[in-house]
């Protein structure tokens, strides 16, 4: 059965190289083979129970299986939110659970749209309050920046990332953090937001894309091709992942193993980021942007002047005090430098102390220190000198004749910081060259130019070295690089995004490995996304009619309300939010889902309206007691904070939050008072707060934060910083309002009579109100939403 | 306090959801781990040295004569790529001892280990996909080239949590910053509780290791305090049907209370003898090593020791730094294997001496390095040890070429490495996953074979 596949209908229709169809041989395949036909599966047969399945899968005319529900066009949206969640429940003979009281439910408002406590609102009592608050909330900032974490996650959302060698810092990521945030508060329709960070440089704001323009870049992880190649990987995959649902990037080596995704339709879709390149966007008028990197450069020269000078000043006295060094030598015997420079005696007293392995030729002169011992070894160091010398105007030839054949690239590409592409963090490491014999190369080595040399000349001892002429060429060079420097303002503001490039298509890596390219494919969208009609991207890059083919595919609408679903409901509908495929979760009321996702697109594609429909639904406001799974939503689910607002709230009840909206994030200390959403996320290192409290990796799209209650989030509570700091603060509220006030702030609602009394006799048995306070925020109300 | 996971049974299976819903019950780590290994388990826990940089294998566990007969020859039939320009192939500046009854040769700046052979397994044919450090690292961690997957060290508290719930159950010892650095014991899209708790242990004061280990109120006062949080947390946990993410919360604060007695000893080499701390050496490593010892007696899961910052064994220039590098090496590593095997507990203890990759036994050439003493990075060929849980010892399993350029007998692949270290610790490293966004995960991603035939 050669080229037989089985996991397309017409493939099974057509058979393989045998020209039969796969029908009449696939019961003889699995009962054991035939000769000509294999057993299968190879080595462990099929149970009976499952064979005879099969088999009358077969006798019934072998009926393909439906199109995969989530590929199918959305049926229009009627009826309402309750009515097929009802219809749901009554199907699975589930009871609702009945209404969440109005406490519970202010609390339950307040965290999930705006991630605060509620005691910092107005809310009326008369009937309709709910949609009157609900307005209140959405209409608050606050609502942004919580809603703006949401979408982070998905969007891996790093200030930083790890150039190969080091971090590479994003000091200007926080723009895309808060365009993110505004987006949200005004209310910016869901198909513009994603359309904006996929290709808003085509649509006359590019603020969006630094969704791809923050990266992650791997720089010089890798070699180039494949460093590049696993960038467009991150692309494909937060794309079609975070906005589609769908597992694209699982075909790059092979085609899909579940989903009707091919090698080619992955290809078809890299190039389209293969033609889309990094761009820095100065945020103060081209000239000026302009100016500043030619200061810059300006900068760069002068401090390559000044060190080439060093490094030819330091070479020529090397040369100059070469000759006479056993004179040194001796010196270091007699104790009198009469007549020598005394920084190079000094040295040479302590290079002389050191151990005799580090000496490859000194072992005579270690044996027996005499005039002899010295001048030979002089000898020897003048003539290894001198080898050097020609070796290196060998090698610099050797060099130059090797980068002059060297292959340029085919493209420049050029990532955050400058950082270019093809930049080699190793220069000519691939040219052999000459070099000295190693016993010479340690003698010359440890005599001139490691760290502590006796005639090596560093920057700090040379200026005493040189001759009048010299002294006021280098004090020239000093203070022209000095004033360059200090002049140099700090970097203009940018945000980083992405621009068009060269178009071109990409060819299909064999295997996955850029190393192996087979055939090229022209960009288009995945056919089973378009139809099976091709789709092509290719005007320009291809992002501009990308964006318009994500945004308003119907998978996009059902994502996306699956994740609103999510953090209202803590389960998404579907609970493998990020993968509508084949492997993925079925949603647990298919009518639902798509309800929500027709009418998200009627409401052309307001965010806000629809979670304002869903937070005054019925099932939403139900109260969260009861046991057991909840996979029909039931009941609602009891929640618990996120790091970010465990620790929004914690400050807020200690009256030390400071809601200012926006700007430059900064480290979270205990002394940092703004919302967690402004603390900085790092990609080459997680924040141990966050992480603590499961913040997700900034590395790759992630499409639901985890839960875990574990000791060491405890030991966070007992003995943190930053937890006593929030104690000690709220604790000095406690005796100017009034337990009932704390209780107020902290858990919504007034403390009983036991409680009262038990905090009494905390204090009283010598407990300090800091650490009454600390009680409470440890506590498992403070953490839990019901 | 310890599960024995020699009487596990058969894995139950836990999907994702089960497994994420206990970890936010509270449940712990601990309890996850509940006989829940795929097969019996050989070793339980694991120690993994890495010497970072690339250790050369010609000069320390795979010994090539032909290589001292052909010294200043070109390679035959051409150098493999590797990072840099390569020249003729270079002997040993080391000999290499018999010091074990075994007949193990190993070079002489490991005298110590080389008596210890009986107790090692030397797989002498490991070779990985790219010759550049970064890369290396990420598969030898994480089992793929690129950052974003979960480290052997997450996989593993993922798979079985930890035997002691008062600690942390995979701990990273460095004394600065290893190349790549976090992502190297990141648990990527694994719960973020299964990451390496890594510490620079530059101090040996346990109170400037561990993040809020220091109680902030005398003992009488904390047990006051958490007195009344059980007591609010109780009531408001009946007053809803004792959820169990609540009590498991409520549990979690008791254990964190005893972890602020328990922690600080374990990570507390001071508490070790003077002359205990001079068998391991006075060293960033010596400690390392000697504190892993501590640790795994406590029941923590993994360790993983990086050699040094940055990446000391990365030698181009000047192989004689190895002797110099291996000073330190020698006499910890001897002393942890000592120590374990003289306390019962090198039968279930996993002790790797590994490397990301090894190094040419061609002198490098390139322009880049300044003198041609030394080997470049060399992802074709190189060398591990490992001893202890479950691992036969005094064997060497698979052999290079002639000169140590390539694994030609018994080549063993990293991912086929990692699927032993799963599997001795009783897990199946095709069944260890963990579906994220509909996919399922593993360590070795579709590769991996166990290498049986170093398996007690």
């Amino acid at each position: 059965m050669g080229g037989l596949r089985l996991d397309t209908e017409s493939g099974f229709r057509t058979g393989g190289k045998s020209g039969q169809p796969a029908a009449a041989l696939l019961l003889t395949a699995l009962r054991g083979g035939a000769p000509g036909i294999k057993a299968m599966p190879p080595g462990k047969p099929l149970p009976a129970s499952e064979i005879d399945t099969l088999s009358r899968w077969l006798d019934s005319g072998a009926p393909w299986p439906q199109a995969h529900w989530a590929f199918q066009p959305l049926p229009p949206a009627t009826h309402s939110l309750d009515h097929w969640l009802d219809a749901g429940l009554a199907r699975h003979s589930l009871p609702p659970a009945p209404p969440a009281d109005r406490r519970t439910l202010i609390r339950r408002l307040s965290f999930d749209l705006t991630g605060l406590p509620p005691f910092y609102w107005q809310v009326d009592d008369q009937p309709g309050w709910e949609s009157r608050f609900v307005d209140q909330l959405l209409a608050s900032p606050h609502f942004g920046e919580h809603w703006g974490r949401h979408w982070l996650d998905v969007a891996r959302y790093g200030e930083d990332d790890f150039s190969g060698t080091a971090v590479q810092p994003y000091p200007n990521a926080w723009r895309y953090r808060d365009w993110v945030v505004n987006a949200l508060n005004r209310n910016l329709p869901y198909n513009k937001f994603l359309m904006h960070q996929i290709a808003g440089d085509l649509m006359g704001d590019p603020a969006g894309t630094g969704f791809m323009g923050l990266g992650p870049w791997y720089y010089g992880i890798s070699q180039p091709p494949q460093a590049r190649a696993d960038e467009r990987h991150d692309r494909i995959d937060v794309v079609s992942r975070g906005m589609l649902g769908v597992t694209l990037a699982c075909a790059r080596c092979h085609n899909h193993k579940y989903d009707p995704f091919t090698q080619k339709d992955y290809f078809a879709l890299a190039g389209v980021f293969s033609s889309t390149a990094y761009k820095e966007y100065p945020l103060v008028p081209a000239a000026e942007a302009q100016a500043w990197q030619a200061r810059k450069q300006a900068l760069a020269a002068a401090e390559k002047a000044l060190k080439t000078f060093l490094d030819e000043q330091a070479a020529l006295l090397r040369e100059q005090h070469a000759p006479g060094l056993s004179r040194y030598m001796l010196a270091t015997l007699t104790g009198d430098p009469t007549g020598l420079h005394p920084v190079l005696y000094e040295r040479w007293c302590n290079y002389l102390q050191k151990p005799e392995e580090f000496h490859p030729f000194l072992k005579s002169w270690f044996a027996s220190p005499s005039p002899q011992a010295a001048q030979a070894f002089e000898t020897l160091l003048l003539d290894i000198a001198r080898e050097k010398k020609i070796i290196d105007a060998e090698n610099k030839a050797i060099i130059a004749a090797a980068e002059k054949v060297a292959a340029k690239p085919l493209r420049t590409i050029i990532l955050p910081g400058g950082y270019r592409s093809e930049e080699d963090f190793n220069p000519n490491a691939d040219v052999p060259i000459k070099s000295l014999e190693r016993d010479r190369f340690v003698a010359y080595n440890r005599t001139f130019l490691e760290g502590a040399a006796p005639l090596r000349f560093p920057p700090d001892i040379l200026p005493q070295f040189l001759a009048p002429a010299a002294k006021a060429r280098y004090d020239e060079l000093l203070a022209t690089r000095d004033r360059l420097k200090q002049e140099l303002p700090p970097k203009f503001p940018y945000f980083d995004g992405l621009a068009e490039f060269d178009p071109h298509d990409l060819p299909v890596d064999l295997r996955g490995n850029p190393e192996t390219p087979g055939e090229i494919v022209p960009r288009r969208f995945p056919l089973v996304l378009s139809n099976n009609t091709p789709l092509p991207l290719t005007d320009g890059s291809g992002r501009r009619q990308l964006a318009q083919a994500v945004a308003h595919h119907p998978l996009a609408a059902r994502v996306a309300v699956n994740r609103v679903w999510l953090h209202l409901f803590g389960e998404g509908l579907v609970r493998t939010p990020s993968n509508f495929g084949l492997a993925g979760d079925r949603p647990a009321h298919p009518e639902l889902l798509d309800y929500l996702a027709a009418r998200f697109i009627a409401l052309n594609y307001d965010l806000k309206a629809l979670i304002r429909e869903i937070v005054l639904s019925r099932a939403y406001q139900r109260s969260s007691e009861g046991s057991g799974d909840n996979r029909y939503f039931a009941r609602q689910n009891r929640k618990r904070l996120p790091a970010e607002p465990l620790r929004d709230a914690m400050l807020a009840v200690s009256g030390t939050l400071d809601l200012t909206i926006g700007g430059p994030s900064a480290e979270l200390t205990p002394q940092f008072r703004r919302r967690t959403l402004y603390a900085k996320v790092g990609r080459f290192q997680a924040e141990d707060t966050l992480s603590l409290f499961d913040h997700p990796s900034a590395a790759v799209t992630c499409e639901q934060r985890v839960v875990t209650n574990v000791p060491l989030q405890k030991l966070f509570f007992l003995n943190s910083d930053l937890v006593l700091t929030q104690a000690a603060a709220l604790g000095r509220l406690i005796p100017q309002q009034d337990l009932a006030s704390i209780y107020h702030r902290a858990f919504f609602r007034p403390p009983t009579a036991e409680e009262s009394q038990a905090a009494l006799q905390f204090l009283t048995e010598g407990g300090s109100y800091a650490q009454l306070a600390q009680v409470l925020l440890a506590t498992n109300e403070f953490a839990y939403v019901d | 306090m310890s599960i024995n996971l020699h009487a596990a049974r058969p894995h139950p299976r836990f999907t994702r959801r089960q497994m994420l819903s206990r970890l936010a019950g509270g449940v712990g780590l601990a309890a996850i781990a509940s006989g829940a290994t795929h097969h019996p388990a050989k070793a339980k826990r694991l120690i993994y040295i890495v010497l970072n940089g690339g250790l050369s294998q010609v000069d320390t566990f795979d010994p090539k004569p032909q290589l001292s007969r052909y010294n200043g020859q070109p390679v035959p039939g051409g150098a493999p790529k590797t990072e840099r320009a390569t020249g003729a192939l270079m002997q040993s500046p080391f000999r290499f001892l018999r010091a074990s009854s075994c007949g193990t040769e190993v070079s002489e700046i490991f005298p110590r280990l080389a008596t210890l052979m009986d107790d090692c397994c030397v797989i002498r044919s490991m070779y990985t996909d790219v010759p550049n450090h970064e890369p290396s690292l990420f598969l030898l961690n994480c089992g793929a080239i690129q950052p974003g997957r979960p480290s052997l060290g997450s996989w593993l508290m993922y798979g079985l949590g930890t035997e002691n719930q008062n600690l942390p159950g995979f701990v990273v010892l460095c004394p600065g910053i290893p190349v790549v650095g976090p992502p190297l014991w990141s648990s990527a899209f694994l719960p973020a509780v299964f990451q390496g708790t890594f510490l620079k242990n530059e101090s040996a004061d346990p109170y400037a290791l561990i993040r809020h280990i220091q109680p902030q109120a005398d003992s009488g006062l904390q047990r006051r305090q958490l007195d009344l949080l059980a007591r609010l947390n109780r009531q408001h946990a009946a007053a809803r049907d004792n959820d169990s993410q609540l009590e498991g919360s409520i549990a979690a604060m008791e254990t964190a209370f005893r972890m602020q007695t328990e922690a600080p000893e374990a990570f507390d080499v001071r508490l070790e003898s003077e002359s205990t701390r001079a068998r391991y050496g006075d060293s960033d490593f010596g400690r390392s090593c000697l504190m892993a010892r501590r640790l795994v007696e406590r029941g923590v899961r993994m360790v993983q020791i990086y050699y040094g910052n940055s990446q000391p064994w990365d030698n181009h220039a000047d192989i004689l730094v190895h002797q110099r590098l291996a000073a330190k090496t020698d006499p910890a590593v001897a002393s942890l294997l000592e120590d374990l095997k003289s306390r019962g507990l090198l039968d279930d203890t996993l002790v790797v001496l590994g490397t990301e990759f090894g190094r040419t036994p061609a002198v490098e050439t390139g322009a880049s390095t300044p003198v041609q003493y030394g080997r470049d990075h060399n992802s074709y060929g190189y060398s591990v040890v490992l001893a202890g849980g479950g691992v036969k010892g005094g064997i060497t399993y698979g052999a290079t070429d002639d000169f140590g350029f390539r694994a030609v007998e018994n080549r063993t692949h990293n991912h086929d490495l990692n699927a032993t270290l799963l599997h001795l610790l009783g897990l199946d490293h095709t069944r260890l996953t963990y579906n994220y966004s509909g996919r399922d995960f593993r360590l070795t991603d579709v590769h991996g074979e166990v290498v049986h035939s170093i398996l007690r």
